[in-house]
């Protein structure tokens, strides 16, 4: 169902047409969440108080662009509260994956190894090829939910796999 | 797409997400759908938001009447006035068409009260007299508009009696809604829409008798309507006043409230 109808019967009280918008953007809003944050409860946490920031200030929310977009919006600036408040992580502590250790790798070998790659970029530079590529999003988009300039966003973009290719095309995984 | 994007989504599919528990989107759609009526009962609504929000509670027979007035009159005004010198048959239209027009909205406005609701209606978001005035004000809005549109049809054949034509039509209507709000507020009785429509259907027939009467025409000519005019809105409006004041009155004197607990 489209969502200006589904926003329209939300706005008429429609508690169903709610649940059914939810359901809709539920999984991408998660997968997002969880590739930014990187741990599963925090992110289903950081989804659901997306979607509770969404009716809670449905006023404020105007059908001026996409509802998709709008719900990115607040899953980004929600991530970034949410990796201000995590508690930085000794690095002595934290037990370094490698690619490296086994030649034949399994599918989760090489999902860590592209996490890692990932996690290399910038924040900025992550979350850009993150919209981009796992969402489908049009650079203006991802701009716009980034808060920030179209030309910015492009030189992100393309930094950012200029840098994910290189380190990608070390790993002999690929 | 460029051959390296292709590549770069081709390496990316493989960091692949773990599925989400089931019962935290139940959770999150249960949780949303509380904040959502948290949100409707806290939200304070602006006076246009309110009005549009109880156009939707006015009965369809009520705008149908209106568009069929509105229509009947117009076909009948094209039929009789166009072309002809003789303006009476205008005339006795736009004087029958004002009472009747005034005729419609009367027991809508009356409808809470006239079904025994008020009880249920004080206990939700708006209060009785918020309701009667908002559907006093749509409804007065609604016969505006109608008798407006009759007016510049009328006009647009023979501009030079337009003053005269605004005397016909609005002296009938605003005398019939003076009748029925005085009812409205000396007579407290869930009967007041019936005593309302009889009192528009005695003006209709009045009007319409007097429509047929030459000196009626004459009246309006040497300036007493002027002054019927003047007085009715005058009148109109202290009475729209005093049975908005009084609503609320009307509701918590009623014997349904007065019952004490057991």
């Amino acid at each position: 169902m489209y969502d200006e109808k589904l926003i329209r019967r939300i706005k008429s009280g429609d508690m169903e047409a709610l649940g059914v918008l939810i359901q809709k953007y539920y999984n991408d809003i998660y997968a997002y969440c969880y590739r930014r944050l990187d741990n599963k409860h925090d992110a289903q946490d950081v989804t659901q108080e997306v979607f509770l920031h969404f009716c809670r200030n449905f006023d404020s929310y105007t059908q001026r662009g996409k509802c998709r977009n709008y719900l990115y919006a607040v899953a980004h600036n929600l991530c970034i509260n949410a990796m201000q408040k995590k508690t930085p992580i000794p690095l002595e502590d934290v037990e370094r994956k490698s690619p490296y250790d086994d030649v034949a790798v399994d599918r989760f070998e090489a999902a860590d190894c592209v996490e890692s790659a990932l996690n290399e970029l910038p924040k900025e530079q992550k979350e850009v090829i993150l919209l981009r590529f796992y969402h489908d999003f049009k650079l203006k988009e991802i701009a716009q939910i980034m808060d920030s300039g179209l030309s910015i966003t492009k030189y992100r973009l393309s930094q950012g796999i200029k840098t994910l290719s290189k380190l990608l095309s070390k790993e002999d995984w690929i | 797409m460029k051959l390296n994007d292709r590549k770069i989504r081709e390496d990316l599919k493989r960091f692949s997400v773990p599925a989400y528990e089931p019962d935290k989107m139940k959770e999150t759609i249960f949780l949303a759908k509380k904040a959502y009526r948290e949100r409707l009962l806290s939200k304070r609504i602006g006076f246009w938001e309110f009005i549009t929000m109880q156009v939707r509670f006015i009965g369809r027979w009520v705008w149908l009447s209106q568009a069929a007035l509105l229509i009947g009159s117009l076909c009948l005004l094209n039929r009789f006035h166009f072309g002809k010198a003789d303006m009476q048959p205008v005339f006795l239209l736009l004087s029958s068409a004002a009472s009747v027009i005034a005729f419609v909205g009367f027991p809508e406005i009356l409808k809470s009260y006239a079904h025994n609701m008020e009880e249920i209606e004080e206990c939700t978001r708006f209060s009785m007299r918020k309701l009667m005035g908002s559907r006093m004000l749509i409804l007065g809005l609604a016969d505006l508009c109608s008798m407006t549109i009759i007016l510049a049809v009328s006009a647009a054949g023979n501009a030079s009696l337009i003053l005269r034509m605004i005397l016909y039509l609005f002296v009938p209507f605003n005398l019939t809604c003076c009748a029925c709000l005085t009812v409205l507020d000396h007579v407290k009785s869930r009967y007041d829409g019936y005593y309302s429509g009889a009192i528009c259907v005695a003006c209709i027939m009045l009007f319409y008798k007097l429509a047929l009467d030459k000196k009626y025409y004459e009246a309006a000519a040497t300036g007493a309507w002027i002054v019927f005019f003047y007085i009715s809105i005058a009148y109109l409006a202290i009475e729209i006043v005093r049975v908005f004041q009084s609503f609320n009155r009307v509701c918590f004197n009623d014997e349904t409230l007065s019952a004490k607990w057991q």
